[in-house]
């Protein structure tokens, strides 16, 4: 009853705060960006959270964890629907390039710092499974690019060019590798690893993955492929995300990945009522991603006692990230043939994060219970907080750098 | 076709998540998802197939939850089904804010007299044929062992055992009536007729069975005959719950008049609320649904508003609940009471048969609520249960008996009741 009533609550304040405009307020743009994405709401799941007022517990939050794997699949589904064939094959290859290799440079580099990080200060403290784990998911994290801040900027100052082009590609599809590394992490690092009831092993698991994605929109294709009823196409969404985000979670894979590889091959099977389906995804896009946002700050658990330590690096996490997208941007521009000269600085403007990163961190702390995992969730928030207060303007100062703005 | 293919997919799915037995992990909350994502899909289909065939898709959708079930196929365990009847809440007061809804002051003004007269007719015959029945026919089925339980009892018990069996047979579901004409779009005298026949009837059944349980007390535990403080209680679910459920249709009203936003998630949220608020306040969630819903029609100008966003959020929710309902059959209990339950049934039909006929023929004498009025009255659901649940506590020397062959009275009207009920309302011409 109780998890119900939560459940309702966090709906209403999805619907109630999807609603909320603050484009006529005059505030500064990291602040009116922050608030645009939603990162009051992280600061309300805090709040809500069994860290401060309890009133969502533990206990409810377990009961919550059916729909926040219905959401990670939904933002999984959406993330893999942009990837149509017909549509990429009208953007130039070394786009694609450029993107890939910024995400990957990035992951590198964050991996070797989280790694020589955690090895010097938890060496005797953890495992080294555990190290590696928690390295490869906050770096795994740190690639993803969130492209709503990109699209804030365009929409508000109109920037023109072929560097503007660039990066909004870039941070719409870089989440590929994070979420790629996130498939194979829960594939290797499959939770039945570890007991004697070994199902199968890490590849097998991958394999398993994929095509468990693609079953699943062959499902989803001749489920909805005569619908003609608006009705009967919502009904066969919601089942499709509770039923594919259900059997990804109980099965401790990734329902980010796994419906991302449905979005794909979805998105690139011939049928009807595509449109109707991506509108229908679109409609409750906004509400289902406060609630993600609330759920993200709730489950936030860690020692009162580590919060200033943990503080501490989360700063240097997010100075570190900037740094590592510079670099990363610089080398991806530079090491692949692009038509035109690309501003050096590119990778400054990559440096913000939203929900895919959100997500994948939610769903690492939902699967491998460690005693890392409260920490990379709060290193993850609240680098999600400060580069959506810093990266309007990092943006900005880029694109006007580079003489589009 | 490509129906029958996803099914099939969806089957070997599921069979492929029973092979990868992960129990070690056990998560009964991550079952529970599978489970509804599959319900959603499968029954929603089996509906469709089911409508195509000319019966009722909330048919289709406990057939599906009876296959997939715990005592068949097993799909859906039985910690899983108790996990999602949470969903029985919001479900039954969607289904009682349509009912609510479907009162029109209008139209009981003008069939006061046929309501009356019939609910009168039918409840007496009911409760005098079975009662009666049941405690002729206990003495010749003791010898015959159909009623074991009433071996060795007194007589006075076994008039009591009668009276209880007479007040279940007075139970009728409105969940399930109310179903069937909202999925057959009927509208017309018949339909609201029955309506009204069976929202009186629940009414009258509380007040009643206050009486004959306080009357049996007295007889079986010499308790004193009429409890004031029980009677103020039902007085209090009865009124408590018209007075809240208008006022609840009142801040509905105000809220589609003046916010218009998110209407099917409100409605959804305000059906679970007003369940709590009833359970809070320790009264009727149907009456007090009910009530909202009647509010809402005849005092506001948000009815049609409100009846669009109950079709469009009550069709999952009641494929959910529907095959919740089917997966909780006890297929085990059935087993050994079913044939006591259809002699019973057998008996309780013809009375509503000829209760029904003759009450139509005192006043207005219509054809149709004659020839196919009993149809509307035979689910039994919900409050026959809630009944049945008192009894077993009341009395447990043979209350889990009697609640048992209710079970089953429950289980096999919960099949033959909506296809005849269709088969009715197509028969009248009102189904659309």
């Amino acid at each position: 009853m109780r998890a119900l009533l939560i459940l309702i609550f966090l709906i209403a304040l999805g619907f109630i705060g999807s609603r909320l405009a603050f484009l006529r307020t005059k505030i500064s743009l990291g602040p009116r960006h922050f608030f645009l994405a939603g990162g009051e709401y992280i600061v309300l799941g805090i709040l809500l959270g069994p860290a401060i007022l309890q009133l969502i517990n533990d206990h409810t939050l377990r009961q919550l964890n059916p729909l926040l794997s219905l959401i990670l699949g939904w933002v999984g589904l959406l993330f893999g629907l942009q990837f149509q064939w017909r549509r990429l094959k009208k953007v130039p290859l070394s786009y694609f390039i450029v993107a890939i290799l910024q995400a990957a440079f990035t992951f590198i580099f964050i991996y070797i710092a989280a790694s020589l990080f955690f090895i010097w200060q938890f060496k005797d403290l953890m495992p080294a499974q555990t190290i590696r784990l928690t390295a490869v998911v906050l770096a795994a994290v740190g690639s993803v690019t969130a492209p709503t801040c990109i699209g804030f900027i365009i929409k508000h100052f109109h920037p023109k060019g072929e560097n503007t082009k660039l990066l909004e590609f870039i941070s719409n599809t870089d989440a590929l590798f994070g979420l790629c590394v996130l498939g194979i992490l829960f594939s290797f690092f499959h939770p039945s690893k570890d007991l004697d009831t070994k199902l199968l092993a890490g590849w097998q698991w991958l394999i398993f993955s994929i095509a468990l994605g693609i079953l699943l929109a062959a499902l989803f294709r001749y489920l909805t492929i005569r619908s003609t009823d608006a009705l009967e196409i919502d009904i066969f969404i919601i089942g499709m995300l509770i039923f594919s985000g259900g059997i990804s979670a109980y099965l401790h894979l990734s329902p980010l990945f796994v419906n991302f590889i449905l979005g794909v091959t979805l998105a690139n099977l011939p049928f009807l009522n595509k449109e109707r389906i991506y509108k229908a995804l679109h409609i409750i896009e906004k509400p289902l991603y406060i609630i993600l946002l609330i759920l993200a700050g709730a489950v936030l658990k860690i020692l009162p006692g580590l919060l200033p330590y943990a503080f501490v690096v989360a700063v240097m996490y997010v100075a570190f990230r900037i740094i590592a997208k510079i670099l990363s941007g610089f080398l991806a521009a530079n090491l692949v043939k692009l038509s035109f000269p690309p501003y050096k600085g590119l990778g400054t403007a990559l440096a913000s994060q939203g929900g895919v990163a959100l997500a994948m961190a939610i769903n690492y702390q939902q699967v491998y219970i460690n005693d890392l995992s409260g920490f990379v969730m709060l290193i993850v928030l609240i680098s999600i907080i400060a580069n959506q207060l810093i990266s309007p303007n990092l943006i900005k100062s880029t694109l006007t750098k580079a003489g589009e703005l | 076709m490509t129906r029958i293919l996803s099914l099939i997919l969806i089957f070997i799915l599921m069979k492929l998540l029973q092979y990868f037995n992960l129990g070690i992990f056990e998560n009964i909350a991550m079952e529970a998802t599978v489970a509804l994502g599959f319900v959603i899909l499968v029954a929603y289909n089996v509906g469709v197939v089911f409508r195509r065939i000319g019966l009722p898709k909330l048919t289709g959708y406990m057939v599906t939850g009876v296959i997939f079930g715990p005592y068949v196929i097993g799909f859906l365990s039985k910690e899983v089904v108790m996990q999602l009847k949470l969903i029985d809440n919001i479900a039954l007061s969607l289904i009682a804010f349509s009912a609510g809804r479907e009162l029109k002051l209008r139209m009981l003004k003008e069939r006061a007299k046929s309501i009356f007269s019939i609910t009168f007719f039918a409840m007496t015959m009911d409760f005098l044929a079975v009662s009666l029945f049941v405690f002729f026919a206990s003495s010749l089925a003791l010898r015959l062992g159909l009623f074991p339980f009433l071996k060795d009892m007194s007589i006075q018990t076994r008039m009591v055992v009668a009276l209880l069996f007479g007040c279940l047979s007075l139970a009728k579901s409105p969940v399930t009536t109310i179903a069937v004409i909202e999925e057959s779009n009927a509208r017309g005298h018949f339909t609201e007729t029955v309506l009204g026949v069976i929202i009186l009837k629940d009414i009258l059944l509380l007040i009643f069975f206050a009486i004959v349980l306080s009357l049996a007390k007295r007889i079986v535990f010499s308790q004193e005959a009429f409890n004031l403080v029980y009677f103020a209680k039902i007085s209090w679910k009865l009124l408590g719950s018209l007075v809240v459920g208008s006022a609840v249709g009142v801040l509905l009203s105000l809220y589609i008049r003046f916010i218009k936003q998110e209407l099917v998630f409100f409605v959804i949220s305000a059906a679970f609320l007003a369940t709590l608020i009833a359970n809070q306040l320790k009264l009727d969630p149907l009456l007090l649904s009910m009530s909202a819903g009647f509010f809402i029609e005849n005092f506001s100008k948000e009815g049609d508003a409100f009846l669009s966003a109950i079709k469009k959020g009550s069709t999952l929710v009641y494929i959910i609940f529907f095959a919740m309902a089917g997966a909780g059959l006890n297929l085990d209990t059935l087993k050994d009471v079913w044939f006591i339950a259809v002699i019973l049934l057998i008996v309780r039909g013809s009375s509503t048969w000829f209760g029904i006929s003759t009450g139509s023929r005192m006043v207005e004498n219509f054809a149709p609520m004659r020839r196919y009025g009993w149809t509307g009255f035979i689910n039994q659901a919900g409050v026959t249960l809630a009944i049945a649940t008192i009894i077993e506590n009341t009395f447990p020397q043979f209350g889990p008996s009697i609640k048992a062959i209710a079970l089953a009275m429950i289980a096999i009207t919960d099949y033959i009741g909506p296809p005849l009920f269709r088969w009715a309302l197509i028969k009248s011409g009102e189904a659309h």
